[in-house]
């Protein structure tokens, strides 16, 4: 059973709209419709970047060293991730017990509305993800709403959303 | 009358891979309609003798091999019909407990439009002449057959019964280009009496039978009424599966208020058809210009499912979403009404998967054939076999569902809520149903449909009142939010 995030009604697997409420239960990938602007970034990155091992088809074989940054869109600044396998993103604020891994508070992370503990990015050779981690503002994917505590898996240019801080995914 | 090349097929109205068992039950099938003693007009009788000499030849297996060969192989390819589906799920995941699964099942015809190829359309109206349709409603009714009559080709032929207490025919089938003959008859209706609806049924099918096939016209019955019918809706409806049998679509116009729109809802999805709420002459008007256009693209009629699900697999919900927006039956055969050229059909099926045991790895959700009339082929009789299957795997593969399906549904949805708060509302349930009209209320705001979205929080309220629907608002909530699924195709790729 599944439960509607909206009026927690049970619902059978494999439901898209929750029989109670209408709430709509799937996260859409409507990344393959999606046209980004190309932005001076992407021509250096077009260079290099060879076919995307995109992660998650089976036949891609699982690549030893996986390099991912984020770059935070705003004010163009790239930040590694590389070497770990779960960063958490958020903001550090005094007397706050869990700190995230990347404190965003330069890129006026309290202005655009990120959460101490915002949301997580899991990176295995296989695939790299995102969880929302229960903040205030949500996070978005490509402009869609994810739902929090659940996997979402990330592709190389897609753009995440922590409320209204947005930063673009570079893997290679 | 037709002696095409396979006119002994089209007779007994069957396929050209039809069994010899199937031909024998269509033979009988036909002899019961066109028997003599069931109708004695010598048009009939004539019909009836030439059934005969078809199932002699098509019953005798050497003289059917001879007549088989005489058709020409270009009239033997399949029809130009893509049948494409998306699943939801493209690798259901093994569990150990139901769940659901859906599929967008799309229907088209890959040729280009040929309307000079189409033949002519028998539209048979059906009036009810009731006391309730005194003014404003029967001068609408007028008016726009006469509207109607203007924009029809000049072959497409009218023919019009009125019922109250009893049917009368009034028009015999007339081709449109008598436009002054037509009118005179039109104006001649007076209004008076019940509703009985059956015994307009009854006059309109057998008077559209014969026409049907003696002139290769598509027959529609367009039921026009304003009220109740009363202990005569079941012979109503079962009638209604009868004419879908004979190739004839019935759609409904219900005027104001006072119909039974489950009444009419269930007679026009067994035949194929489509209900509209008509609300002012301009509705009335719009739907029979849009009706009577659609008459003219018909590439093939009366579509019929006939499928059957595997492994325990149960078909819960259908919808027709794109073509006539309509419910569907879950009786198999599953009526489908007509396929347009140029115009894409797409049905919603929603189905329930049982746990899934390890052996299984695929399922066919549904195997079968669909079933058509294409009255513009000299064959006119075929089944296209088609099956939707999907995998089964052990890992649960993130959810990516294809967007066409997902905007579907999520229209869907916003019906479906209506169906179900009536449904409560039927077994008592009202505060239930009431926070689901406000639930929809608030998905109806958020998609910007202010004004469909007040109705329904008013009849929230009132529902809370008066513990029951307001006739009215009711049926503005079921065809308006039944409307919504009218908007914009999403993006073909």
């Amino acid at each position: 059973m599944i439960t509607c995030p909206n009026c927690h009604h049970q619902e059978l697997p494999g439901a898209l709209f929750c029989s109670e409420c209408g709430a709509q239960l799937v996260v859409v990938d409507r990344s393959a419709t999606q046209t980004l602007d190309m932005i001076q970034s992407d021509y250096f990155e077009r260079k290099r970047s060879k076919p995307l091992p995109l992660l998650a088809e089976e036949n891609a074989t699982p690549v030893a060293v996986l390099s991912v940054a984020l770059r935070v869109i705003d004010s163009d600044e790239v930040i590694h991730l590389s070497g770990r396998s779960e960063v958490t993103l958020g903001r550090v604020v005094e007397g706050q017990p869990i700190l995230p891994d990347i404190d965003l508070t330069p890129y006026e992370a309290y202005a655009h509305g990120v959460s101490r503990l915002h949301a997580a990015i899991k990176i295995t050779p296989q695939r790299i993800s995102i969880m929302d981690l229960g903040s205030s503002n949500g996070t978005r994917v490509n402009g869609q709403k994810i739902v929090p505590h659940v996997d979402y898996p990330l592709k190389h240019h897609d753009v995440i959303a922590l409320g209204k801080l947005k930063i673009q995914v570079i893997i290679q | 009358m037709g002696t095409g090349a396979a006119e002994y097929y089209n007779l007994l109205k069957v396929p050209l891979d039809a069994t010899a068992e199937e031909i024998r039950a269509a033979y009988f099938a036909a002899t019961r309609t066109y028997h003599p003693d069931v109708n004695p007009s010598p048009e009939v009788r004539q019909m009836f003798i030439r059934v005969q000499e078809a199932y002699e030849v098509l019953s005798n297996p050497q003289r059917r091999a001879t007549y088989d060969a005489s058709i020409p192989s270009d009239q033997r390819q399949l029809p130009p019909i893509a049948i494409d589906w998306l699943l939801s799920r493209r690798v259901l995941p093994r569990l150990t407990e139901p769940q659901l699964v859906y599929v967008l099942l799309d229907l088209r015809v890959t040729v280009p439009s040929d309307p000079s190829k189409a033949p002519p359309a028998h539209i048979c109206l059906v009036v009810d002449r009731s006391t309730s349709m005194r003014g404003e409603r029967i001068e609408m009714v007028k008016q726009s057959i006469a509207h109607l009559v203007r924009h029809l080709r000049p072959n497409d032929l009218i023919s019009l019964i009125t019922f109250g207490d009893r049917a009368e025919v009034i028009l015999h089938a007339t081709p449109a280009q008598h436009q002054i003959d037509i009118l005179h008859h039109v104006n001649q209706i007076q209004v008076g009496g019940g509703t009985e609806i059956l015994h307009g049924l009854e006059t309109a099918i057998n008077l559209s039978r014969y026409a049907n096939h003696a002139n290769n016209t598509s027959t529609q019955i367009w039921l026009i009424t304003d009220g109740h019918t009363y202990g005569d809706e079941q012979a109503s409806i079962e009638l209604a599966a009868t004419s879908r049998r004979e190739g004839i679509v019935i759609n409904a116009f219900g005027i104001g208020e006072d119909w039974n729109d489950d009444f009419l809802d269930a007679l026009t999805s067994i035949a194929g058809g489509t209900t509209h709420y008509v609300r002012s002459p301009e509705d009335l008007h719009m739907y029979f210009e849009r009706k009577g256009r659609s008459t003219r693209q018909i590439f093939a009629r009366g579509l019929e499912l006939h499928c059957v699900s595997e492994g325990g697999v149960n078909l819960r919900y259908a919808f027709k979403v794109a073509g006539d927006i309509a419910p569907l039956s879950l009786e198999i055969p599953i009526p489908l009404g007509d396929l347009y050229s140029g115009e894409k059909m797409s049905v919603v099926l929603e189905f329930l998967v049982p746990p899934l045991s390890r052996e299984i790895t695929g399922l066919n959700l549904l195997r079968g054939k669909l079933v058509m009339e294409i009255p513009s082929f000299e064959v006119r009789y075929w089944r296209l076999p088609f099956a939707v299957s999907c995998e089964v795997g052990e890992e649960v593969e993130p959810m990516v569902v294809p967007d066409a399906l997902l905007q579907a549904l999520s229209r869907l949805t916003l019906y479906r809520m209506q169906e179900k708060a009536r449904q409560e509302i039927a077994s008592g349930e009202v505060s239930r149903a009431a926070r689901r009209l406000q639930y929809l209320a608030t998905h109806l705001l958020a998609k910007g449909e202010r004004s469909l979205a007040r109705t329904v929080l008013l009849e929230a309220e009132h529902l809370q009142r008066t513990h029951q629907l307001s006739g009215e608002r009711g049926k503005q909530i079921k065809y308006g939010t039944r409307s919504l699924l009218m908007l914009p195709e999403p993006r073909k790729d």
